[in-house]
């Protein structure tokens, strides 16, 4: 490859300027306090940044219902009046049982509130009022005695601690009614500069301490530890075997973990928020799966399966097979989902060890990639039933399983096998048959770099690619739209 | 190979048959994912470190690093640009961003990608490396773990009254013999009430064969082509009374035209709602009060009752 000579000028300069740098000041404690401190940070960004939202903004909640939906607005004054441009508006839903309404208002210094209840004739009632952060911690309580009608064809009555509004039947009716004028929330701005000093201080603290015990005897005797770890597996005569234990311990092990985080967050997210459509579409399927094949033979039923259900059979097979009951439960998909997990957390493990030569490295990266926020969503992630998330973890299997298999690692064909299957599970047909070609592409270079005088692949490798460059080529489009009629 | 092929097939047919959030402009489709990235960078503090550690990758790890590391990404390099470049110019899609999972994950595995390190390295480097990226990792995921938490016990309002609504609903199809039929006209709604009543009392209600209501229009008309509306309603009607045993309808037509964005789901739920209402085949069996669907019926189907006695 012909690089220009001003690239590669360039990138020897940084190389070395970098290298320099590290090398000058890698022992430094304040170069190891400065990365340290921009790890934290990075890393609790999203719950500083949450931790702080309580402060920045308020909410006015009313509790209330209302005999037709309609629009409500409240207008606020920061001191300079009731401004147009300063109200917020929510849409108030009919409703005969009392509804919260929430209307944000900012954490500026607020000194009077009123409210327009509807802009529909009809009736509006209030049975409580306040003022609360973010996280749903008063911050004030309303008096709904010292509600005061203002102006509009409204009638204003309090009575049994509840405020009745009945706004009159006129063409454009514009109703105000002042709910507060003695607002007090300058403590959110104290309290937002008392927690922005306390994480700069949890944060500055927390990278004190570990650059410091990271120069001292505790990085010294974990230096030990970890030297002595590679050693042993390094100058033993059995380094695959130990090598091979420890990647599956350590996948198992943080694995593990991450699921039962997920399983328990997932059922708490479950007890709370409805069900989502399309996922429980698979769930309702498993409960209607589990109810047919219960007093079946096992066996016949998984035949019955594969027969029948071709889009994600690797979800159901199993556990018709070994415990048909784990298809009843909400979280039952979690089994197969987390063991493609664990198998994809030790190919990656296996992957970079190999590929970087480090096993300490491999292990780390390994920790990462299960680290990442998206498996604990409970929107998105492991725990909610979409095909697309476990799919994903068969791609990046079959990636994985390419470089391994440039490498000759054989015993990884098979997972390639499985994950070309599940690889088209995606968004539409374009789309897969351009992924195929991507991936054909790729074992088209493969193949080469292996084998240059045009040997022939391996048998599974080469059943595989041409079943991919079959459904490359288009075996036909005969159905239709209506086929599913 | 007869069943892969099979299975590629289902797919393209689930897909094409519903077209779902395909076929925008491909500069839509750019704009879209260029502000999905932006803002997963801005979610996802992670990423930022991931960025990091892939200009460490590239630079510290000498002897033609570049060369080195794309050596080694090229397998996931292939299908990360195939994804993007499908996105903007094939699906063109913008609302299906969770298609970003498989990125994710890809670009993960290339800022990690193993590139062999340099003899150059010293152990106690690569172990303070490797440490580096644990702590990374524990914090990420125990900051992920405590949002997700968060998140999971503090419902919104609307996630409240939802899931009391799929209760309402459960408790009364409960009510009811098991293996009850039931169908609703409100909206797309009768699988989630049907999975908490199968956890709360064991027994799954089911949905009736015939398609009977979408809150999409491409549906109704995938399941009913060459029909006006009207036919499409008879032929609604004529299904419902042959296999349901609750439908559930909202109590008021008015509210009918707010909660669909389509004529034909508009025009489904409206006849039901007045036939079901008039019909003395059908009588009430319960009444829910929701705030974003008005007052829901459940109508009891008393012909089937009456030709099953």
């Amino acid at each position: 490859m012909n690089v220009p000579r001003e690239i590669s000028a360039l990138s020897t300069h940084l190389r070395a300027g970098a290298k320099g740098f590290w090398i000058r000041s890698s022992g430094g404690l304040l170069f190891r306090f400065a990365v340290f401190i921009l790890i934290i940070a990075a890393t609790l960004l999203p719950t500083i940044i949450a931790s702080l939202d309580k402060y920045r903004y308020a909410f006015v909640e009313l509790e209330m219902t209302a005999s037709q939906r309609g629009a409500a607005r409240l207008f606020i004054d920061k001191g300079t009046g009731y401004l147009a441009r300063n109200a917020v508006r929510v849409r108030i839903e009919r409703s005969i049982i009392p509804e919260t309404y929430r209307f944000g208002i900012p954490a500026e210094d607020v000194v009077g509130l009123r409210l327009e209840p509807s802009h529909k004739p009809g009736s509006v009632e209030i049975m409580g009022a306040r003022v609360v952060n973010s996280n749903g911690g008063i911050l004030q309580k309303l008096d709904l005695g010292k509600f005061k009608y203002l102006e509009g064809p409204i009638e204003l009555t309090a009575h049994d601690g509840r405020v009745q509004i009945e706004i009159a039947e006129v063409e454009k009716p514009s109703s105000r009614i002042q709910i507060s004028d003695d607002l007090k929330l300058a403590g959110l701005r104290q309290g937002m500069a008392a927690a922005i000093l306390l994480w700069v201080a949890v944060v500055a603290a927390g990278a004190g301490i570990l650059a410091g015990l990271l120069r001292q005897a505790f990085f010294t005797r974990l230096q030990k530890i970890a030297v002595g770890l590679t050693d042993w597996i390094e100058t033993s005569g059995r380094v695959r075997r130990r090598s091979i234990l420890l990647v599956i311990s350590w996948c198992g092990a943080i694995g593990l973990l991450v699921i039962l985080t997920v399983a328990v967050t997932q059922h708490n997210y479950f007890e709370n928020h409805p069900y989502f459509y399309d996922p429980v579409t698979y769930s309702v399927r498993d409960i209607s799966l589990y109810l047919e094949v219960k007093d079946q033979p096992r066996v016949a039923a998984a035949i019955t399966e594969a027969m029948l259900n071709d889009r994600y059979p690797l979800r159901t097979i199993p556990l018709i097979l070994t415990a048909p009951s784990v298809l009843a439960h909400p979280l039952g998909h979690m089994v197969t989902g987390g063991m493609v997990f664990l198998m994809l957390l030790v190919c990656f493990c296996w992957t970079v060890f190999k590929g970087s030569g480090s096993l300490l490295y491999g292990l780390a990266a390994t920790a990462l990639l299960a680290a990442l926020p998206w498996h604990f969503d409970c929107r998105l992630g492991l725990g909610a039933y979409w095909l697309d998330t476990v799919s994903a973890y068969f791609l990046l299997l079959s990636a994985l399983a390419l470089i391994n298999w440039e490498r000759g690692g054989g015993a990884l064909v098979g997972g390639r096998f499985c994950s070309v299957c599940l690889l088209f599970r995606l968004v539409a047909l374009r789309f897969d048959r351009l992924c195929s070609f991507c991936l054909r592409a790729s074992l088209c270079i493969c193949d080469v770099k292996k084998n240059p005088r045009g040997r022939a692949l391996p048998g599974i490798n080469r059943s595989t690619a041409y079943c991919v460059r079959l459904y490359c080529r288009g075996p036909g489009y005969a159905l239709s739209d209506r086929t599913l009629t | 190979m007869p069943y892969l092929i099979a299975h590629l097939h289902s797919n393209r047919e689930y897909y094409s048959s519903f077209g779902y959030a395909l076929g925008s402009t491909p500069i839509e489709a750019f704009n879209a994912i260029v502000k999905n990235i932006c803002l997963i960078y801005l979610r996802l503090p992670m990423l930022l470190v991931l960025t990091i550690l892939l200009v460490v990758q590239l630079l510290m790890f000498g002897g033609l690093p570049c060369r080195r590391f794309f050596a080694g990404a090229a397998g996931p390099l292939w299908v990360f640009i195939g994804i993007l470049l499908c996105q903007v110019f094939v699906i063109r899609t913008v609302v299906a961003i969770h298609q970003f999972g498989y990125i994710t994950l890809l670009f993960v595995f290339t800022c990690l990608s193993p590139v062999p390190w340099s003899n150059s390295v010293s152990k106690a480097r690569k172990i303070a490396i490797s440490l580096a990226v644990v702590l990374c990792s524990i914090f990420i995921g125990i900051g992920a773990a405590q949002e997700n938490r968060r998140l999971s016990k503090n419902p919104s309002a609307e996630a409240k009254a939802l899931k009391k609504l799929d209760l309402d609903l459960a408790n009364g199809l409960l009510l009811e013999d098991p293996g009850v039929v039931w169908t609703a006209f409100f909206d797309e709604h009768w699988r989630m009430p049907a999975i908490v009543a199968f956890l709360i009392g064991g027994a799954l209600p089911g949905h009736p064969t015939a398609q009977t209501f979408s809150v999409h229009e491409k549906y109704i008309t995938t399941w009913y082509p060459d029909k006006t509306r009207e036919e499409i309603c008879e032929a609604v009607l004529q299904a419902v009374n042959a296999e349901v045993n609750i439908a559930v309808a909202p109590l008021e037509t008015e509210l009918i035209n707010t909660l669909f964005n389509n004529d034909y789901s508009r025009a489904i739920s409206l006849f039901m709602t007045t036939t079901l209402a008039a019909d003395d085949n059908w009588e009430p069996a319960f009444r829910i009060n929701t705030p974003h669907f008005g007052e829901l019926v459940g109508y009891r189907n008393r012909r089937l009752e009456r030709s099953r006695e």
